[in-house]
Parts: C-alpha cells; sequence; structure tokens
C-alpha cells in the first residue's frame, strides 16, 4: 500500500540535498564575515612574517576564498571534515565524541516530553474549556515561560545544593571506583542523567501538549468520534482509541520540529550541567572562530533536521490516509 | 485602488458601513476574550509591565544610581570594607536601607533593576515580535495565495534553508557578526522566527483562497494584491496576533538565554543580564532573592504573551 | 658557570605569551589578597600576614613522607589537546607539564635557575657574528642520563636531545618560535668535558629560562611525524616525556588522570640537590600515587564541586564570592600568591592627542582606584603602577631605593585626583592641570593637588613638553551632549575638539562581561569621570577575538583593555616583548588589500610604545637584555619600568592577589606566598604534596 510515488521520494531526496547544498554555502559565507579568525590564537607575537605564513598556508587561509569555498564543499561530498585547530583532532572523532552526548540526554527529554505532553493535551483536549483544562493549561504556560537555565538552577540548588540528592554535572561518575558492567553503567548514566533530564523536561513536555491539545478539540468534531459515541463505547475508548490516534498526526510533525529545537535547549542546559556534548562546543567553536568544527557541527545539525523533515513526509503519509503525496505529479 | 469620492457625508457613511461589522466583530471578541481569565490576567500583567517600562521610577523605589548604605548620588561617602562584605544584601526594610528584594553585589536594589528592566524586556518581545510577523506574515500570504507555483516553492525552500539553521547557534553567529547590541539581537531573533508565522499563514491562505468571496473577488476581476491584502489578510491578521505574541515570548526567553551565554548588550538594563551578572559574581546559590526575581519577572512576561495568545485563538477560533 | 647560575631567566612561562596569556588574564579577574608578601632576588622570603599555610614547613624530608592517595583538581576549562609543542593553553600545561622536562628549572621562591634535565652548562662568546652583527654565543652542557628515563621506561640518551632541538628547529612550533629563533644549530659536542653544544645567534643573558625551557621530546615517540600540530600523543601511546607522570585516563572534555605511581622506569629529578636548599622546596616527591583532573564547564560548578568535596583543588584561584564560604568551611584553606602579570588598560601612541603624555597622564587620574580595588574587587587586588607585579620586587623601582613597596608615594604618581565628594573627579584641578601645560616627567612636584617626590630610579619621561595646546570651550560633540555626566565644558586640542580630530570620540573597546565582568563595571564609571572632564570618550563592547584583530593585527583602537599572565621574573624579555619598538608595527609596510600600512604580523605592542623618540624604552630595555652581570641587568629593568610608568603608554589597573582553595584536611605540603600557586607553578605543587599528618609536622 505505499501511497508514495518513486518519483516523489526521488524529487524530495534531491530537493533536500539542495537545501544541504544551500545551508552550508550560507553557512561558509556566515562564518567567515564575522570578525576574527582562528588563527590570532595561533599567532605567537615573536613570529616572523613567514612563519605566519606558513600557518595560513597549513590552514589554507591563504587560498582566495572562493577556492577554499570550493574545497570545503568537496571535502564535505566526501566526508571530509577537516581538522581542528582548537583541538588538533580530526573534526569526524570530535562529532562522534560529542553527538551521541548530546543524543542520550535530549533523547531521553525527547521520550519523556513525547510521552507526557500528548497524555497531558489530550486529556485537556477532550475537555476543553473546563475548568480543570483551565487551571492545568495556564500553568503549564508557566512552566513554558521559564528560562531554562534558571529553572535548571532553581533544580540545582534544591536537589544538589540543599539535599544533595543528585549530581549537578557530567555524564558519568569521572573516575569510577565500582566495577564497569553494562548495569553500573547504567545506573551511572540515570544518576547523573536525572537532573538535566528533569530541568529540561520541565519546560520541553508542553511544547508538545500545545499541539495535541487543539488536533484532540478538533477531532472531536469529526464524524468517526461521533460514530463511535453512538456505538455507545465509553468516553475513556473513545478518547484513547478513536480520538487521540487520529490527533496525534500534527504531534508527530511537531516532534520533528521540536528536533529542531533540541539543540537550543543544548546549548544552554549542557553548558549549565558540564555535559559536553554537541550544544556546548558548537557555541565554543563560534566564539573561539574554529571554522572547521563550527561548520561540521551546523552541518551535523542541518542535516538531521533535513533528514527529518523528508522523513516526517513520509511518516504524515502513512498516519493519515486523507494525505497522499505524488499524485498529479 | 480605492475609488475617489467627491461627497464626504458618503465617504464617512461608507467608512461606517465598511468598519461598523469590523467594530462589531472587535467588540464581541473582546467580550469572549474577556470569558477567559487566562487572557485577563496576561493582560493584567501585560499592563503593569507596559506602566513599569513607561514610568519605572514611578514604581522604583530608588533610582538606578542608588547604592545600599549610601543613598543617591551625590554620595558623601564611600562603602567601607565591612559595608561591601555585606553585599549582596538579602531584604531589608529600612534597616540598615529600604530594599525590598535586597540588592545585588554592587548594592544596587535588585526591585529597583527590576523595574527599570521591563522596559528592554517589552521593547525586544514587542519589536522582535513585531518585525518576525511583519517578514512572516506578508511572505506566508503571498506563498499561499500562489500555492504550487514557482513563487510558492521558492518561499518554501527558502523557509526549508532557514529551519536547518539552528536557532541559538545561528543567532550567535549573527551576534557576532553585528555586534552585541540590542538592536542587532532583535534582529537576529526575528531573521529566525518569522518561519513558524510564514507557515501558518500560508496553509490558512491556500484554504481562504478557495472561500466563495475570495473566488467572486476574482472574477470581479480585482488584482492580485488586492485580494491578497483586501479579503485574505484581514482574515489571517487575528492568526498573525496570536503569533506575534508567541514570538514575543519566544523572544523575550531567546535574549535570556543569550545573556546567560554573556552575548547580550551588558550596559544596558534587563533580566537576562541580572541573571547573568548573579553567575559571574558567583551569587547563584548564596542570593535568592538576587536569583529568583529576574526569573520570575521573565517568566511572567513570557506567560502574559502567552496568555493573550492562547486567549486569542480560542476567540479567533471558537470551538465550542 | 656552575649549577647554581643565577643570572638567568627562562621564558617557559611566557610561553601562552601570545593569545592564551591574554585570555588567562581576562579570566582570572579575582584574586585574594596578602599584601605583606615580600620576595627578593637574594632568595629569602618573608611571609605573609594572613591564614594558611604559608610557606616553609621546615620538614624538607621526604624520609617521614607517607605516600600515596590520589589528588583530585578541578578545572574550569578542557585541555582540548595534549600536544606539548601544538598548544598553547595553560589548561594542558597542567598536563603536559607533569609529562615533560626541560633542561633546566626554575625555583618560584627565589626565581633562580637550577639543573634540572641538564646537569650543568657554560657560556662562551664566539669571533663569528651573526646576521645582525651581534657575536655568536656557544652553550655547553651536560645530560642527566643517570636515573632518568623515559616514562615509558625507555633509555635516555644526550643524542635524543640534541635530535629534539634539532626536530623543534625543523618544525618551528609557534609557542617556542621565540626561543628557537635564537638557536642556530644544536649539536653533540667534540669536548670531552661536554654532552652537546648550542650555538646563539646573539648574546641571551637569559638562555637558561629561555632556550634551556624548552620541553625535550622522545625521539622514539616523535621520530617521522612530519607535521607537529597533527600529531595525538594519547593515540601513540604516550605522551611519552622526562616527567614524573603518565596519562593513563584521557577524556579530554571530561577527566584526565595522572599518574605517578605507574611510571616506568626512573625519575630522579625531584629529588635534585637544590630542591632541598630552597625554603619550602621538599624534595623527593611526588608522593601522591595520581593527580585526577575533572573538567567543568562553568566557574559555578567548580566552586560548587570544591566546596563540596568532589576535588582537593582548582586551576589558578577561588573567586571573590566564595572566600567567605571557604574560609568559614572546616578542611579547606586559602593558600596565598601573587599575580604573575597585570591587568591594564593601554593608549594608541599613534591617535591624537594619545600621542601627548600630559593627556595620557590625565586618562590615569580619572581613574577611580579606590572604587575599583575596594568595591569591584572587594580589596582582593592590589592597585597597579608598574608593568611588574609586586611579586618580582628585583625588576621594581622600589628596589633602587629601598622604598616600601606598592605604597611609596612615587608609586602614586598616577592616583585618582578626587574631587569634593568621594568618588567624584576633581575636574577643575584635572583641567587646570591640562591647559596649564603640566605633565609628571620624574621630577618632583604638585600636580592637579597631589604631590610627587620624584622617581625612585632617576629616570625621567622621554617627552619634555606637551605636544598639544589644550583649552576648555562649549560642549559640541554629541557623545558629551547626550551622556549622563553632563560636563559644562569640552577639551579643545589645539583649538579642535577631539571629535572633529578623530572623527568621533575616543573609543574604549570593553570585553563581554563574562570575560571580566568587574572590568565593565570599571570602564563605565571611568568613561563617565572623563565625560565629567569634558573629554569625549565612549565604550564599545567587542568579543574577545574581535578585539584581538583590531588591537594586535590592525593596530585599529584607542583604547583598549586585557591583562598578562605568566610574565618572566627577569622583566627583559617582557619589557622587549611588550614595550619594545622591535615589536611594534610602525606601518611603513603595506599588506593585504588595504590602503593602510599595516602588517598581519600581530605584535605584542600595539601602542607602538618606543616608536616615537618621545616616548620610548627602547635604550634602557636593550641594555637590560644584552647584559650579562645580573644586578646591572636588573638596575636597567628597574629603569626602564619606571620610564614605562612615567610615560604612560600603558596604565596598569592592578595586580590579583591570588588565594588558590585547596583541602587542607587530607592535604599538606602546599606552598604558599609564590606567584601563581595554584597556576604558573602547580608544578612544584604537584611534586610535593602529601597526605595530612605525613611528614611535615
Amino acid at each position: 500500500m505505499t501511497r508514495i510515488s518513486g518519483r516523489y521520494l526521488a524529487k524530495r531526496i534531491v530537493v533536500s540535498y539542495l537545501t544541504l547544498l544551500v545551508i552550508m554555502s550560507l553557512l561558509f559565507v556566515l562564518l567567515r564575515s564575522m570578525p576574527g579568525s582562528f588563527i590570532t590564537s595561533m599567532i605567537n607575537p615573536q613570529m616572523t612574517r613567514e612563519q605566519i605564513e606558513r600557518i595560513r598556508e597549513t590552514w589554507g587561509l591563504n587560498e582566495p576564498l572562493w577556492r577554499q569555498y570550493v574545497q570545503f564543499m568537496i571535502n564535505y561530498q566526501t566526508g571530509d571534515f577537516g581538522r581542528s585547530p582548537t583541538y588538533s583532532t580530526a573534526v569526524s572523532e570530535l562529532m562522534l565524541r560529542r553527538l551521541p552526548r548530546t543524543l542520550i540526554l535530549f533523547g531521553s527529554t525527547f521520550i519523556v516530553g513525547y510521552i507526557v505532553g500528548p497524555l497531558v493535551g489530550m486529556y485537556l483536549g477532550w475537555w476543553r474549556g473546563s475548568n480543570k483544562d483551565k487551571s492545568i493549561f495556564s500553568s503549564s504556560l508557566l512552566m513554558y515561560s521559564m528560562p531554562s537555565f534558571w529553572i535548571a538552577w532553581l533544580f540545582i540548588w534544591l536537589f544538589n545544593y540543599h539535599l544533595g540528592w543528585l549530581p549537578s554535572s557530567y555524564m558519568f561518575t569521572q573516575f569510577p571506583e565500582f566495577e564497569w558492567t553494562a548495569f553500573t553503567v547504567m545506573r551511572d548514566v540515570l544518576y547523573h542523567l536525572a537532573l538535566p533530564l528533569l530541568s529540561v523536561s520541565f519546560i520541553g513536555w508542553v511544547g508538545a501538549m500545545l499541539i495535541m491539545r487543539p488536533s484532540m478539540n478538533n477531532v472531536t468534531e469529526e464524524g468517526y468520534v461521533f460514530l463511535a459515541r453512538a456505538k455507545g463505547l465509553s468516553e475513556r475508548t473513545v478518547m484513547l482509541k478513536h480520538a487521540a490516534r487520529n490527533a496525534l498526526i500534527p504531534v508527530a510533525t511537531g516532534a520533528i520540529v521540536g528536533l529542531a529545537f533540541i539543540i537550543d535547549g543544548a546549548v544552554v542546559i549542557e553548558n549549565v550541567f558540564s555535559w559536553p556534548g554537541m550544544g556546548q562546543l558548537i557555541v565554543n567553536a563560534v566564539l573561539s572562530r574554529d571554522f572547521p568544527v563550527a561548520q561540521a557541527a551546523f552541518f551535523v545539525i542541518a542535516a538531521l533536521i533535513v533528514v527529518m523533515r523528508l522523513f516526517t513526509d513520509v511518516v504524515y503519509t502513512y498516519l493519515d490516509p486523507r494525505i497522499k503525496f505524488g499524485e498529479g505529479e | 485602488m480605492a475609488t475617489e469620492r467627491s461627497d464626504d457625508r458618503s465617504t464617512l457613511e461608507a467608512a461606517r458601513k465598511r468598519w461598523e461589522p469590523r467594530f462589531e466583530r472587535l467588540r464581541s471578541g473582546w467580550s469572549r476574550f474577556t470569558e477567559h481569565r487566562m487572557g485577563v490576567v496576561g493582560l493584567f500583567i501585560f499592563v503593569v509591565y507596559v506602566l513599569w517600562a513607561l514610568f519605572p521610577g514611578v514604581f522604583a523605589p530608588h533610582s538606578t544610581q542608588w547604592v545600599a548604605y549610601l543613598g543617591e548620588p551625590p554620595f558623601d561617602a564611600r562603602l567601607s570594607a565591612e559595608q561591601i562584605e555585606t553585599l549582596p544584601h538579602p531584604p531589608a526594610f529600612g534597616d540598615p536601607f529600604f530594599a525590598p528584594l535586597g540588592t545585588n553585589s554592587d548594592g544596587q536594589g535588585v526591585l529597583t533593576l527590576l523595574i527599570y528592566s521591563a522596559y528592554n524586556a517589552m521593547y525586544i518581545g514587542l519589536a522582535a515580535g513585531l518585525l518576525s510577523t511583519l517578514v512572516g506574515v506578508p511572505l506566508g500570504l503571498i506563498s499561499g495565495f500562489y500555492g504550487d507555483t514557482w513563487i510558492d516553492e521558492t518561499i518554501q525552500r527558502f523557509v526549508d534553508i532557514m529551519y536547518g539553521l539552528p536557532f541559538l547557534p545561528f543567532l550567535i553567529v549573527l551576534v557576532a557578526i553585528r555586534g552585541m547590541s540590542t538592536t542587532n539581537i532583535i534582529i537576529g531573533i526575528a531573521v529566525t522566527s518569522w518561519l513558524n508565522n510564514c507557515i501558518v499563514i500560508r496553509g490558512e491562505t491556500l484554504s481562504l483562497k478557495e472561500r466563495s468571496y475570495v473566488e467572486s473577488a476574482k472574477v470581479a476581476g480585482a488584482s492580485d494584491t488586492r485580494i491578497i491584502f483586501r479579503h485574505i489578510m484581514p482574515n489571517v491578521l487575528p492568526l498573525s496576533f496570536v503569533y506575534l505574541a508567541q514570538d514575543a515570548a519566544g523572544a523575550i526567553l531567546a535574549q535570556a538565554s543569550l545573556a546567560y551565554l554573556g552575548l547580550a548588550d551588558f550596559t544596558s538594563l534587563s533580566w537576562g543580564i541580572m541573571l547573568r551578572n548573579i553567575q559571574n559574581s558567583g551569587y547563584v546559590f548564596q542570593a535568592w532573592w538576587w536569583l529568583i526575581p529576574p526569573g520570575l519577572a521573565l517568566m511572567l512576561l513570557a506567560a502574559a504573551f502567552y496568555f493573550i495568545g492562547f486567549s486569542m485563538e480560542d476567540v479567533t477560533n471558537p470551538q465550542q | 658557570m656552575s649549577d647554581n647560575q643565577t643570572d638567568s631567566g627562562r621564558r617557559r612561562f611566557m610561553k601562552g605569551t601570545g593569545v592564551a596569556a591574554v585570555s588567562l588574564g581576562l579570566a582570572g579577574c579575582s584574586g585574594g589578597g596578602d599584601e605583606g608578601t615580600e620576595t627578593t632576588s637574594e632568595g629569602t622570603t618573608s611571609e605573609g600576614t594572613e591564614t594558611t599555610e604559608s610557606t616553609p614547613t621546615e620538614a624538607g624530608s621526604a624520609e617521614d613522607i607517607e605516600e600515596g592517595g590520589i589528588f583530585n583538581f578541578g578545572m574550569g576549562q578542557p585541555p582540548n589537546n595534549i600536544n606539548p609543542i601544538a598548544s598553547s593553553s595553560a589548561y594542558s600545561g597542567v598536563i603536559t607539564d607533569r609529562i615533560y622536562e626541560s633542561g633546566a628549572a626554575i625555583d618560584p621562591v627565589n626565581f633562580e635557575m637550577h639543573p634540572n634535565v641538564f646537569t650543568d652548562w657554560t657560556s662562551e662568546e664566539m669571533d663569528e657574528t651573526g646576521d645582525d652583527d651581534q657575536p655568536n654565543v656557544r652553550l655547553l652542557f651536560n645530560v642527566r642520563t643517570d636515573g632518568l628515563t623515559w616514562n615509558d621506561g625507555t633509555e635516555f640518551t644526550a643524542e635524543q636531545v640534541v635530535w629534539s632541538y634539532n626536530y623543534l628547529l625543523e618544525q618551528m612550533p609557534g609557542a617556542y618560535v621565540a626561543s628557537l629563533n635564537a638557536i642556530d644549530e644544536v649539536s653533540m659536542s667534540d669536548e670531552s668535558d661536554w654532552d652537546c653544544e648550542m650555538i646563539l645567534n646573539s648574546p641571551v643573558g637569559t638562555f637558561a629560562f629561555d632556550q634551556f625551557g624548552i620541553p625535550i621530546l622522545p625521539k622514539h615517540k616523535w621520530e617521522g611525524v612530519s607535521d607537529f600540530s597533527t600529531y595525538q600523543p594519547y593515540e601513540n601511546d604516550g605522551p611519552v616525556g622526562l616527567g614524573p607522570g603518565v596519562v593513563t585516563q584521557y577524556q579530554p572534555d571530561t577527566s584526565i588522570e595522572v599518574s605517578f605511581a605507574e611510571r616506568e622506569g626512573e625519575y630522579n629529578l625531584a629529588s635534585l640537590p637544590w630542591r632541598e636548599e630552597v625554603n619550602g622546596i621538599i624534595a623527593g616527591g611526588p608522593f601522591i600515587d595520581a593527580m585526577r583532573i575533572s573538567v567543568y564547564s562553568s566557574e559555578s560548578a567548580l566552586t560548587q564541586a570544591f566546596l563540596e568535596g568532589e576535588i582537593d583543588s582548582l586551576y589558578d584561584n577561588i573567586r571573590t564570592s566564595s572566600i567567605d564560604e571557604v574560609e568559614n568551611t572546616d578542611g579547606v584553606e586559602l593558600v596565598d600568591g601573587f599575580d604573575t602579570g597585570y591587568s591594564h588598560v593601554s593608549f594608541n601612541l599613534r591617535r591624537t592627542p594619545l600621542d601627548d603624555l600630559p593627556f595620557r597622564q590625565v586618562l590615569g587620574f580619572a581613574f577611580d582606584d579606590v572604587y575599583w580595588v575596594q568595591q569591584l574587587q572587594r580589596g582582593y587586588a592590589q592597585k597597579g603602577d608598574f608593568v611588574m607585579p609586586p611579586g618580582y620586587t628585583a625588576v621594581r623601582p622600589e628596589t633602587s631605593n629601598n622604598a616600601e613597596l606598592l605604597t611609596a608615594p612615587a608609586t602614586n604618581a598616577f592616583d585618582f585626583r578626587q574631587g569634593d565628594s568621594p568618588g567624584a573627579v576633581d575636574v577643575d584641578g584635572v583641567r587646570s592641570f591640562l591647559t596649564e601645560g603640566q605633565m609628571i616627567t620624574g621630577e618632583g612636584g604638585t600636580y592637579a593637588g597631589f604631590d610627587y617626590p620624584g622617581s625612585l630610579t632617576g629616570v625621567t619621561a622621554s617627552q619634555t613638553e606637551p605636544k598639544h595646546e589644550y583649552t576648555f570651550g562649549p560642549v559640541e560633540s554629541s557623545v558629551l551632549r547626550q551622556s549622563d555626566a553632563d560636563p559644562d565644558q569640552e577639551i579643545r586640542v589645539d583649538g579642535e575638539t577631539i571629535t572633529s580630530i578623530n572623527d568621533g570620540p575616543l573609543t574604549m573597546f570593553v570585553d563581554p562581561p563574562q570575560d571580566s565582568p568587574q572590568m565593565a563595571k570599571m570602564t563605565e564609571n571611568w568613561v563617565s569621570m572623563l565625560q565629567q572632564i569634558g573629554i569625549p570618550v565612549e565604550q564599545q563592547v567587542l568579543s574577545f577575538n574581535t578585539a584581538l584583530t583590531r588591537v594586535y593585527s590592525e593596530e585599529n583602537f584607542d583604547m583598549f583593555e586585557m591583562g598578562w599572565v605568566n610574565l618572566s621574573p627577569f622583566a627583559t624579555n617582557t619589557l622587549y616583548g611588550l614595550f619594545h619598538s622591535d615589536n611594534a608595527d610602525d606601518h611603513s609596510v603595506a599588506e593585504g588589500d588595504d590602503e593602510e600600512n599595516n602588517t598581519s604580523t600581530s605584535l605584542n605592542n600595539p601602542m607602538g610604545y618606543g616608536l616615537f623618540e618621545d616616548a620610548t624604552a627602547d635604550d634602557l630595555i636593550s641594555t637590560a637584555r644584552t647584559s650579562l652581570d645580573t644586578e646591572a641587568r636588573n638596575a636597567a629593568a628597574r629603569e626602564a619600568v619606571e620610564k614605562i610608568y612615567l610615560d604612560f603608554p600603558t596604565m596598569v589597573t592592578m595586580y590579583n592577589v591570588v588565594k588558590w582553595p585547596v583541602n587542607s584536611a587530607e592535604w599538606d605540603g602546599f606552598l604558599g606566598d609564590i606567584p601563581g600557586p595554584g597556576s604558573t607553578y602547580l608544578g612544584v605543587q604537584m611534586l610535593q604534596v602529601h597526605q595530612a599528618g605525613s611528614g611535615s609536622e
């Protein structure tokens, strides 16, 4: 039951690829319009002009900009991300080290948010207008309005500083004394994850709720819900089985869009919790003008977003029988 | 486009005729809005902040020049070492000085700073919200109206591209290029936050243009511009106000995040900067009176925008 | 010369001298204070009055010290990499300094050079001359091969030292380029008494600090590495060096372990006889099994971790806001130390009216030192005067006539000229200083209401007459009209406003407040004072990288603030690097696309001091550099330092007072009252820290 034509898919893939190329070009220009360069941090005042030239040569800064650009685009096509001048290591290595950490932190908050959010949204949407809806909805908006680092500070203050229950930094015990088994490592990560997870999820779930609530509300007026009710099914069954299933479709899209915002959260939250992931990496790279790292970090995120958006289209068609892509093309 | 009419009275009449239903709509909208307690609360907070922003001197206990122990300038002494040691000072009500929310480590009153900072937050929220609406709405309208043509395609691909750029890191790059002034931060936020408006308005326009009155306007030979701005735009305006409110809230929080990362204009008075300063000086876990108020103020303003926005959504899109 | 030669310097701690040092100077803006420290070059350290653990625990014997334990250390920045020659970051140094050793070592108490990997050395001037007509110098030295092996157990030979130097000469890594540039060749010596010889292309009085301060790399690891910057020591079973430690865990973003217990082979550099003779140094270490380094992403997290006992100490110092808390916590103490550099505001001498001495001096009069030191720094700083920190007494002008360090009237020539009410500037006094054509040249007198006794060393300022005529007239510049300071008059330089001379007001570059929050506040205050006087000044916030480019490579600025750390205690290198015309761009060569004459080089003297006849200390600096006699060198350095003070190309705003927090309940043996106890000389601490209750009581 493929509802997507091969041609349509192919077209979407090509467009997505081109989008990525344009994003990369844009970034190349933007990053280089920032004043300063990583080279400043490598030049020693006692260096002669020749020595500075040599360093510039090594990092390819003497080439005309267009040639640097062409080289950069070609390298990326072949998966060569270059070397980082500040970390003096291959950029790809750096990415492989950092990306999983961000994925663990934000993957788990993502899961929590997208379980709690739609559930609450379902409930509120179904009972829209009730007093419960009003009070829960407005308090969740209050949560949504909190600066993430501020609420994180409050949690650290409470659970770490005051109660001493949870650690406020890192993903692992730095120098573990316990035996290194799958179980102990899991437990250790969860222990360290607790506080950041709590802080991010505290705000994060609202996003999903905000999509689910109106969507749920819309389907209450649909014929099949009416029909299900008429059949004498319990309110609960109708809500869960018939209404919620259909109301979830926009949430799925929202989830993908939400992915794009993960990195925003990461930038701040990773800093608060000394969680050395992509968010910290990208900010430091921009601030220290480490172009190879900044480019690669932006690229990885952009690629993730573009691919996920492509993927949403596919998910969409499977979830919603009314949407058909590729017809009439 | 509007044809000239010589008769003043008929102009007035026509105007009244034209605007009457709109006023009516507004009035009924307002009464529906006031049914939402959330919206009213939001509006109340908003008004309080507007007053703070416009007349900080009336509400604040001191001027921003005020220093604990010394009072208002010109000072007749310097702070003694013992006095400096007590800073940041917890809330004090007259003894040794009056500072209901305590002071920061420089001896400035937290409440005073809080009130004087409302202007900055208001400015950033409204300006960024307005800017992203001004960019997003017209593009969304055009894109939707010319749905499935090359114009739509171009705009949508552009949106795709912008979507691929992560908001905060991209903002950091923009701020790095253009410098850390409040104006640049507003522009940076607007550049990255119009996308949602554009997409939503486009969807709305797509469905609106199928409506019969748009069809009839087309048949009557109205130009595209006229149809877009005269017939479709008024119908998407309420929705765009909803998004303006949300963008404003988003902008305020984004500025706070930038401030946390040390990328906001620190010479201005803002809540984000107050939080940044508490971190700079290292009193995050020592001075709750300095930590909690700016965060609450930020939260309440952002929430006020959300409250107003979501209540308006209900008004414009009545479900029950 | 023998083992205990003193008349040489070592440039090792200037290795971050470029940007890394600047950035560190900014990062460390708060400190703690002990004002009573006096250190003389003769090697006596009189103790400070406060808290701690300061200096010498006489039981410097290692026998009764119980070995073992793991010392946990925290840093606020990741080390990025542990390649000793590719990294100029001080955070990398925390690790690499435990791994690599160099020919000679400096002791932080007397600032004397001592044998390390090289057992002894001698120098002689040669007949040949180099490119610059200066005589070449031959250095002969012996290498310690007994009792010392590489940390992987490999045998260590003198040939490897020659190889190491030649490898570096071929690669020219930026961090050591200044020292390497002076070396012509290194080879095995023909003379029977000596293992190796090094030819320098000019006399360098401080060769033991400079050329012998370069780390020695293992041939068996580095041979075949064609590009040093891409080499990853940890991935190649390293890093391998002659030092006491080995890296046993390396997660650069979070945690690193340097083990001393697991080092292979032999290490005897911590037991050399000279260590027992230096007051406070305990020979025979390291006594701990390992040093574990945790990286935290924020200062709050780092401080928090220390207070909770997660770490035993942290890099550099504790922030001011936590000093009280540390003092009130049981089991932790603050080790006192002093600055290895200074914070400053510097002026571009190429611009009018910054080219004129009285005008620059007025900028100093408007800087409210009391507000800066007492309020913003909360007393945990010392008011700045000379370009040498107070710990380096031998090269401070006070030493010339036994004047009181930091407080002698001659060190306060540019104090804040306070007006009627506290914290307000004496507008009239300062204005008449300018209009009457006064300037402080080194002669005693009363200037803008303050007495000045005359210079300490007898030097006078380069400039003898004011260059411009100053008058005051109606306020015209918009920056002054819109200013909250609301001046009643504006300055005219030769009849013109500064805004019309420079197409705008003078601009002061400020760092974003997260780098130096206090300086941001201070600049606001200072700008307001200057505006009250009627001088159009505005501030501009620039991120660190932008400011570096504008200042150091384009020299396109009016005034900027930054800081230096890890300056050489021997002064000559610092003075030459920061204040000699050789290190200033005279804008005679045009490079790049823009028409302005400028070079791509990034020189450490962006002020352009020394380029002009009426603002230079070149002669004194050169005398100090080429002088081989210690006392003559120091005397010339002191004169140069005071001349720079009077010429005022740079306003030294303060020296940090370091408070280095340590867990004293569990650990003992910390060395206090030295410069940078938790940063520059962390290595010394790690060699002698031991479990509390053993040894030293």
